[in-house]
């Protein structure tokens, strides 16, 4: 009825939708930093600091944090402090990361190889991960290995499961066709099987990037020559609030920006999906 | 595509093809019960049967894709242990990879065999223009309507050369427009190459419109095994003279329609 | 049939070959490194030192109670002590996950199903959402430390904090992921919202929630695990603690093999309690053999 289509609002313009969701958006990052603000009027300095407080310790100590100096770090900041985590990260989730994949992957196809990693990968879960923290520093030492050690070993074993997971979600469509055209298995697993795969893997990659920032940090936190972690157990020890929430507000935003990062990159290579 | 010299060989036989499957809760399925049967070269078969009946397991059990537990099944002569390059499949589901563009797709199987990029680009594209789909042949296939998707594995079977063709219900998801077009794509296709094609479906119209001969499954066995006397290419006419509704109420019956 | 009980043969035989090659390796390797620690003890324990020693040396954390005597205070060292230390620490340890998941799981659903009633509220919620969620956990024990002091209470709200975050996120999701028809079909039969919500949201979100919480309850683990390695006074943890400082690493690797242990059998009983409950989600194809 005519009188429907009339009483009906137009159609928002895509440019309207987009503005209205940057809106929406930034009135909840305000809504943030209010129910911080909040908390921070709530409860005593020694506890908690306002946003501004913190963003003012993070700028301040960024280059250089002369409260660090006491604790044996050397003359760093948060920043230098902050690369040292990041690169630990990187080459244990490359090292580990790649070796998981391949791992997984083929054993998601072999069965012998399957009954071999199967039980060893749900055996090197999360918890025993983390209760080998404190074996490797025993062992290794307080040096970026033990914590390289550490995240690429949680790195094989989350992406183990996640390709296994990934080669096995793939609809088995695509690799029976595969056959009929006489693809053998190192053909399969080269043109379907990886490819198919490929984005809940990198899904699966993102997920253990952002764990592993916890997990490099908290064996920073056991002993470490440096890193962001140790900034944050000796502002603990001092009892600053502001410069702790600096370090722990420094490494969300680093984890928010490798996050997106990766999502981008990942975007692009499976752009097909 | 020449299959010998002799033309009376067939160029797939059954023998006595028998499976069962079991179901979740225990209960057993008979699934193909003692089939035997011979194609000859150049023929199109329609396999013709309700849901259940063993039809889609009678064209796995030929493409080597499931083992039978009983029976033998010959092509060209060899007997068939597996998928191989003789028998082209064209699946019920989306099987065109999705992270291919359309070329790279329908040139899959030569490059599996070997051929250089050149060469098998060059094959592939002869093959979209014949599908009429060479204006997205640099496309995703996820770009693609699920027609366009079809003769995209259509011209990936085609591009291999096979001597046997497979079709599992290919069309079956597709709109009746699309499908009509597609049967005549697949039809023109199968007369120019001489193939042998084995055409699974539900549809009765279809199986009338395509087949050379139409095969009817129930429960596991062959229930029904006619020519089509109808000339070729099939108009709706054809399919609406008395030979052609004769046939039609024969396989309504079957279906359990009349 | 029998394919299925034998391919359930051959991987608890392959995990049992597993199992097997680790104890004796480890024991070679044990064999092999005769470095020793700061304080006298092997790096790398044997078998036998593990079970002798370093068991027995845990009687070293018990008060004395039931009349079991405490080394602390001039007694012997004896297993029945150190049993009883273990379990006691276990004790606590458990309180603090069982309890942390449970006001955690609570909290995460009802949160994320009234939010995700919402599209508004959804999207003004998101950002603080997106913040929390990816402000690493682990990175944050410092943090609940400064708040709650390192004490059971600090911990159990810790637990609760990741357990909640997870179990919002994957709840505001499920409901996200219900289909648009089920919907449709609730309006044209003129469903209320609270029809619609018990007898279409709530069955249709199960599996997804299930799944979350059992990625909240592997988490719940992990959590406990680093917040007591990482300060607590009392619990298993806190004998990791201990035994750093003096490189006991047979202790170290008891509390890690017991911390692997509950965590694996408590994990698996809620999978096949929550498994039962849950029978009608669909299988996905797995009709390509394997070699």
């Amino acid at each position: 009825m005519r009188r429907d289509a009339a009483a009906r609002p137009p159609l928002a313009s895509r440019w309207q939708r987009r503005g209205n969701a940057i809106l929406v958006g930034v009135a909840g990052l305000l809504l943030f930093l209010f129910a911080w603000q909040l908390a921070a009027r709530a409860l005593p300095a020694s506890r908690m600091a306002s946003p501004l407080t913190t963003a003012r310790d993070l700028a301040v100590n960024f280059v250089v944090a002369p409260r660090l100096r006491v604790f044996g770090l050397g003359r760093v900041g948060y920043g230098e402090l902050l690369l040292y985590t990041l690169r630990n990260l990187v080459v244990g989730l490359a090292v580990g990361g790649t070796l998981g994949i391949v791992i997984g992957v083929a054993s998601a196809r072999l069965r012998l190889l399957r009954v071999l990693v199967d039980p060893i990968v749900l055996v090197l879960g999360t918890v025993p991960v983390l209760v080998a923290a404190p074996l490797f520093l025993l062992w290794f030492g307080v040096a970026p290995f033990t914590q390289v050690l550490l995240v690429a070993l949680y790195s094989a074993v989350m992406m183990v499961l996640f390709s296994e997971r990934a080669a096995e979600n793939l609809d088995p469509t695509y690799e029976r066709w595969a056959t009929t055209f006489g693809a053998g298995l190192g053909a399969r697993l080269r043109f379907v099987l990886i490819p198919g795969a490929l984005p809940e893997i990198l899904g699966g990659l993102r997920i253990t990037l952002a764990s592993a920032w916890g997990l490099e940090t908290f064996a920073e936190i056991l002993g470490a020559p440096s890193g962001i972690g140790q900034a944050i157990k000796a502002l603990t020890n001092l009892n600053n609030a502001a410069g702790l929430l600096a370090c722990v507000a420094i490494v969300a935003i680093a984890a928010i920006a490798t996050d997106m990062l990766l999502l981008a990159l990942f975007g692009r290579i499976t752009r097909w999906a | 595509m020449n299959v010998g010299v002799n033309t009376t060989e067939p160029v797939l036989s059954l023998r006595g093809l028998s499976h069962r499957f079991v179901r979740n809760d225990g209960s057993e399925v008979r699934a193909l019960d003692d089939v035997s049967l011979d194609v000859l070269p150049g023929e199109f078969i329609c396999i013709l049967g309700r849901s259940g009946h063993g039809k889609t397991t009678l064209l796995n059990a030929i493409a080597g894709l499931q083992p039978v537990e009983r029976g033998e099944v010959h092509a060209l002569g060899r007997p068939v242990r597996g998928p191989g390059t003789d028998r082209g499949v064209i699946f019920q589901r989306d099987s065109v990879f999705p992270w291919m563009r359309v070329e790279e797709n329908v040139a899959f199987g030569l490059r599996v065999r070997g051929l250089k990029r050149r060469e098998r680009l060059g094959l592939a594209r002869e093959q979209l223009a014949r599908v009429g789909l060479s204006a997205v042949a640099r496309a995703w296939p996820r770009e693609l309507s699920g027609g366009m998707r079809a003769r995209v594995a259509i011209a990936a079977v085609f591009a291999t050369d096979p001597p046997i063709l497979l079709a599992d219900e290919p069309f079956g998801t597709l709109d009746y427009v699309t499908k009509r077009q597609l049967q005549a794509v697949l039809r023109e296709l199968w007369h120019r190459s001489g193939k042998t094609v084995l055409f699974v479906t539900h549809d009765v119209e279809e199986a009338l419109m395509l087949g050379t001969r139409v095969i009817v499954v129930g429960n596991g066995a062959i229930a029904e095994d006619r020519a089509v006397d109808l000339p070729m290419p099939r108009t709706d006419d054809d399919l609406a003279s008395p030979q052609g509704l004769a046939l039609r109420h024969l396989l309504l019956r079957h279906m359990g329609l009349e | 049939m029998k394919l299925r009980a034998n391919a359930r043969l051959a991987r608890i035989g392959g995990a049992l070959a597993v199992f097997v090659t680790l104890v004796l390796a480890w024991q070679l390797v044990a064999e092999l490194v005769a470095a020793k620690g700061s304080y006298g003890e092997p790096l790398v324990p044997g078998w036998g030192f593990l079970l002798g020693n370093a068991l027995l040396r845990m009687s070293d954390y018990w008060d004395g109670s039931f009349g079991v005597p405490s080394p602390a205070e001039g007694g012997p060292p004896s297993y029945a002590a150190a049993l009883l230390a273990l379990g006691d620490a276990t004790l606590i340890t458990f309180e603090r996950v069982v309890i942390g998941v449970a006001i955690g799981m609570a909290a995460g659903l009802a949160l994320g199903l009234a939010v995700a009633a919402s599209d508004l509220v959804r999207r003004l919620v998101a950002p603080s959402v997106h913040v929390l969620r990816m402000t690493p956990f682990l990175a944050m024990i410092p943090l609940f430390n400064l708040w709650f002091g390192a004490t059971t209470f600090g911990i159990i709200s810790f637990v609760a904090y990741g357990v909640a975050v997870i179990m919002f996120v994957g709840t505001v999701n499920a409901v996200r992921n219900v289909p648009r028809v089920y919907f449709d079909r609730a309006a044209t039969v003129g469903a209320s919202r609270v029809v619609t919500f018990r007898d279409i949201v709530l069955p249709a979100i199960f599996p997804e929630i299930r799944a979350s919480m059992l990625l909240s309850f592997g988490l719940a683990w992990s959590l406990v695990v680093a917040g007591e390695l990482l300060g607590a006074q009392s619990g298993l943890g806190v004998i990791v603690t201990y035994a750093l400082q003096f490189a006991y690493t047979g202790r170290v690797l008891i509390v890690a093999f017991l911390f692997v242990l509950y965590a694996g059998i408590s994990f698996a009983a809620f999978d096949a309690l929550s498994r039962r409950i849950i029978a009608w989600h669909p299988q996905t194809d797995r009709t390509l053999r394997r070699i």
